[in-house]
């Protein structure tokens, strides 16, 4: 090892010289490919910065920036040198930051993690629920998105790195994010559903129900916590009227099925 | 048919990656081949809901072939999963080292309904639902147009619905998306998006002619939607930004649903305004489907460093939605042309319904000291109709009467605005405080009237900590307090009409104290164990609401552990969540029907409870120096759904008869058990089985029937979640190089 100057660069090779194996990874990671070059030339110093007095010193662990040793945030702040940007604009100040989730808490930077993502769990899903427990019972219920399925993940909805709508969704509202894949629901109708139209998760829990349709309860009664209309919207549906058309099978939306919204002239009450 | 298009398709992959290779002189190929067998037993008959969302292929199974380029310049890869099944997918992925990358995504993704669906009707044409023309001209002689003979009719009927026939329940979806992002130069980025997903299949939908006439028919989908985004992204040490338009296409080939009445063959007016007998109305019942419909967003993202450490961002986007599908007739029975002379007529050619959306937000995010960062933000979103105004003289009620009641249809708008400021706060260098308040509003207008305004304001608590290696905390609490504005006047009451009810609200604009609590401790008291608990709480109290939902009620504790000791690997889960709503109504005296009560007898309450509980576990064991692994698993998961009707005795209802059995009720459970054995460094062997077990107790839904003639002159399409236990015995090869 040749000694250097303070605050010099001295480049992979020199890195190499004691730290073979986190070079060797290095290289075979994404960060390790040519093209990164445009972005940074200084490899290993890109992110712990000029190693000119660490090599001088022979290697003093306290001459150079070591993320061990670094707050979870300055640790953040290296990768947000270069991943400030698209997806990643917000990550500085939201959820995640201000709960302490360090980007390694993710993401594996030395070694080839799992696709482009450099994800440190085997599946992105698995990941999530290392912290967020309680999906897991949500993901295992009857009703559910084709999560467990490999169909879809948990960032086709939220973007982990921040966003500016509630629940990090990935959208500018919740309702905005559900039309990607449910856009027979966005309308507008001649007869909008008004709380359909806010917010779909007044009505539905996209992470899982043992109610049909992801629903929060169980129609009618989830209906009836906004109807109570005369006649039948107000009566109680209890076990003497198990046979009866308002509440067997799907209940309320066995006649009112197209409580999302309706394009049909005389279709106010969703029935047509 | 399956097998031959999987091996095509592998083909043109292993092709195409042999011909890349040849071009390069020094390619890294790495890849991964699975191929195998199973034997699928359905211990109780089939089950759509085994594979709602998947295909397990009884016999054999191309599970992956996945193969990866690496050059010093590129990455290319190439991955089929479930080659040939219906829940195919396969990716494309093409990486010029900071120049060009481009992803290439094609996926299958069922989702099966029923298989033991059946129906009187036949399809005539896309969405056009008929029945023999001698059956519904047998009933209407018999009934008559005065509903005479009843009993004698649904007999009949009940007969037909023994002939049956079987339908299939089930949507597929096709989905194509296309990345590609082209760096112009260092800082400036170029991105393309573009997705085609086709949906096509029937599901179920309720039909209803009638007041007492419930049908449940097969809905033909055949929808296709368009989306796409073109950005612009430039990004520099101290700011990045993008902008760029993202329009999106719904088109519905079916955009209407025409069904036969099966007690009635030609039109006529039902005499009664609000009355229905079997018998009278119309022939045909007509429904609109989801309408083609477009979306165009504009929107531009920044985030600028203006000073060392402090971030502002922006984002702005505009969003105009259009529909503009051709619009139906009032109804389709000719019946009522009598009534109103356009009952056969559309209001107007095409719905010309709009909607512009305006999304605003900018964020701060600024360290004040070393120890001490500001958290500030504000977000606008307006949702504002443009639609064209439609004045409605009247409607056809489930196409059997015609009403007089002129409407202006009130189309919806709405604007949310929220702002926050929170304080973080690192005491040492492990423990951080954060404190913040948060103020959301909601206002909300119908047809030009103002339907109020809701203010939320939430003050929140946070502490961080990891004070030792092995040990970190994160705990939250925030409380809030949601006003409306209108709650002593105009539309405060709803509805309107029933004064009784003075204190019903709809919960999503109801006033409503809520509380919430996280606990989240994670401990690694050694280097191979770590445990982890969740404690969560979300309590939501709508105190002015007498009546409608008056709390809601969340709370849920759950446990994580994983231990390694050598080789072997062992992890367990448990979790615990309750879900409680109480809600209250009271029920119509009679008569008048339409008059609600006065009398408190007629109150009823009903407490609904989803308890569930996850639990399970695993272990990874390994062998003969890491040649042989046992993997065994256990998961299971079941939801109590409890409901309690009360009701004072002496009213209308009177003591309410509560359910002696669940609703929703669900269990799930999966087992599996396998045997790895590593060959050598590229082929290894997995033998197991896996056992999955569904149960659903439910009152109404557990044996759906499909004739209810006699108890509510319904019928279905017997479309049942029936129980399921199935037992898999699986082979697998997995070749790696």
């Amino acid at each position: 090892m040749t000694a250097s100057s303070s605050a010099d660069y001295i480049g992979i090779q020199e890195c190499r010289g004691c730290h073979e194996d986190a070079a060797a990874s290095y290289g075979a990671s994404l960060h390790g490919q040519k093209g990164f070059t445009q972005k940074s030339d200084h490899a290993c110093e890109a992110c712990h910065g000029p190693g000119g007095d660490h090599a001088a010193a022979g290697g003093d662990a306290s001459t150079i920036t070591s993320f061990s040793k670094k707050t979870r945030s300055a640790g953040n702040a290296a990768c947000l040198q270069c991943h400030e940007q698209g997806a990643v604009m917000h990550f500085a100040g939201g959820i995640h930051d201000a709960r302490k989730v360090s980007c390694t808490d993710c993401h594996r930077i030395h070694h080839p993690g799992q696709g482009a993502e450099l994800l440190k769990a085997t599946d992105e899903i698995a990941l999530c629920l290392t912290c967020h427990h309680t999906m897991r019972s949500d993901l295992m219920k009857a009703s559910h998105h084709p999560m467990r399925e490999g169909k879809m993940t948990c960032s086709d909805c939220h973007n982990p790195h921040g966003s500016t709508t509630d629940a990090l969704v990935a959208g500018d509202s919740i309702n905005d994010k559900c039309y990607e894949c449910h856009a027979e629901k966005r309308g507008p109708f001649l007869w909008d559903h008004v709380p359909a139209r806010e917010d779909c998760t007044h009505c539905h829990d996209p992470h899982g129900s043992n109610h049909q349709r992801l629903l929060n309860a169980r129609v009618p009664y989830l209906c009836q916590r906004c109807h109570s209309e005369p006649r039948h919207p107000g009566t109680l549906y209890d076990a003497s009227n198990v046979n009866t058309r308002a509440i067997y099978n799907r209940a309320c939306l066995n006649c009112h099925a197209t409580v999302h919204g309706s394009n049909h002239p005389s279709g106010q009450t969703f029935m047509r | 048919m399956k097998t031959t298009r999987a091996f095509w398709a592998l083909l043109v992959m292993v092709l195409l990656a042999l011909s890349l290779c040849a071009q390069e002189q020094d390619p890294q190929v790495t890849g991964e081949a699975a191929i195998g067998a199973n034997e699928v037993n359905a211990k109780d008959g089939e089950a759509a809901r085994f594979t709602e969302y998947r295909e397990i292929p009884d016999g054999l199974a191309f599970s992956l072939f996945d193969i990866r380029l690496k050059s010093a310049d590129y990455y290319l890869g190439l991955k089929a999963e479930d080659a040939g099944q219906s829940d195919e997918r396969y990716d494309l992925a093409y990486n010029r080292y900071g120049k060009f990358r481009l992803d290439y995504r094609w996926d299958r993704i069922p989702h099966n309904f029923s298989t033991g669906a059946v129906t009187p009707y036949t399809e005539a044409s896309p969405g056009v639902w008929t029945l023999p023309d001698g059956l519904q001209s047998q009933l209407q002689g018999i009934l008559g147009d005065n509903g005479t003979n009843l009993p004698l009719a649904m007999d009949v009927l009940s007969d037909a619905l023994t002939n049956a026939h079987g339908t299939p329940l089930g949507l597929e979806r096709r989905r194509q998306e296309l990345d590609v992002d082209y760096s112009l130069s260092t800082p400036m980025t170029l991105s393309l998006n573009y997705q085609n997903e086709s949906k096509e299949g029937y599901r179920a939908i309720g039909a209803p002619l009638g007041f007492g006439n419930v049908i449940e028919l097969p809905e033909t989908v055949d929808q296709n939607t368009r989306q796409g985004e073109i950005k612009l992204t430039y990004s520099q040490k101290n700011m990045s930004m993008d902008f760029g338009i993202a329009p999106s296409k719904f088109e519905n080939s079916v955009s209407r649903m025409l069904w036969d009445n099966p007690y009635r063959l030609t039109d006529q007016a039902s005499p009664g305004e609000l009355t229905y007998l079997l018998g009278n109305g119309s022939g045909t019942g007509q429904m609109a489907l989801a309408p083609d419909n477009e979306a165009a967003k504009y929107f531009f993202n920044g985030s600028f460093k203006v000073l060392k450490t402090t971030r502002i961002r922006a984002s702005l986007s505009y969003t105009q939605l259009t529909q503009d599908a051709d619009l139906l007739p009032y109804t389709v029975n000719t019946g009522l042309e009598g009534a109103y002379a356009g009952a056969l007529s559309a209001p107007r050619e095409a719905a010309d319904l709009g909607a512009d959306i305006t999304n605003a937000a900018l964020t701060l995010h600024s360290a004040l000291t070393r120890s001490l960062a500001l958290n500030a933000g504000y977000k606008y979103y307006d949702y504002d109709d443009s639609s064209k105004a439609l004045s409605i003289p009247g409607h056809a009620i489930l196409d059997q009467n015609w009403v007089d009641e002129p409407v202006d249809i009130g189309f919806l708008g709405y604007t949310r605005e929220s702002y926050y400021a929170n304080l973080a706060w690192t005491v040492w260098n492990f423990t951080t405080i954060e404190g913040g308040y948060k103020s959301r509003t909601m206002e909300r207008e119908r047809a030009d009237l103002n339907e109020g305004k809701n203010t939320e304001n939430t003050l929140y608590l946070a502490a961080i900590t990891d004070p030792l290696d092995w040990l970190s905390f994160r705990g939250t609490y925030s409380i809030s307090d949601r006003e409306w504005s209108l709650e002593n006047g105009g539309n405060a009451v709803y509805p309107v009409r029933n004064d009784a009810l003075f204190a019903f609200r709809r919960y999503h604009e109801a006033e409503r104290a809520r509380e919430e609590l996280t606990l989240d401790l994670t401990l690694m008291p050694m280097d191979n164990l770590g445990l982890s608990f969740v404690y969560l709480t979300a309590l939501n109290n709508y105190e002015q609401s007498q009546y409608g939902l008056e709390s809601d009620d969340h709370r849920s504790f759950s446990f994580d552990a994983n231990y390694t000791l050598g080789k072997h690997n062992f992890y367990a889960f448990y979790a615990t969540e309750e879900n409680k709503g109480l809600q209250s109504a009271r029920k119509t005296t009679l008569p008048p029907l339409d008059v609600i009560s006065n009398d408190p007898l007629n109150d009823w309450t009903a407490i609904l409870v989803d308890d569930t509980t996850t639990y399970g576990g695993g272990l990874d064991l390994a062998f003969m120096n890491d040649r042989l692994h046992l993997d065994l698993s256990y998961s299971h998961s079941k939801t109590d759904g409890k409901p309690l009707l009360t009701s004072p005795a002496g009213g209308n209802p009177d003591a309410a008869i509560t359910f002696t059995e669940g609703l929703d009720s669900t269990e799930y459970t999966v087992a599996k058990a396998q045997l790895i054995y590593k060959f050598n460094d590229r082929l290894k062997m997995s033998i197991g089985q896996w056992y999955e077990e569904y149960t659903l107790d439910d009152i109404f839904r557990s044996d759906i029937a499909v004739d209810m003639v006699h108890e509510g002159y319904a019928f279905y399409l017997g479309a049942s979640d029936p129980d399921y236990k199935y037992l898999v015995s699986f082979v697998q090869l997995i070749y790696s190089w």
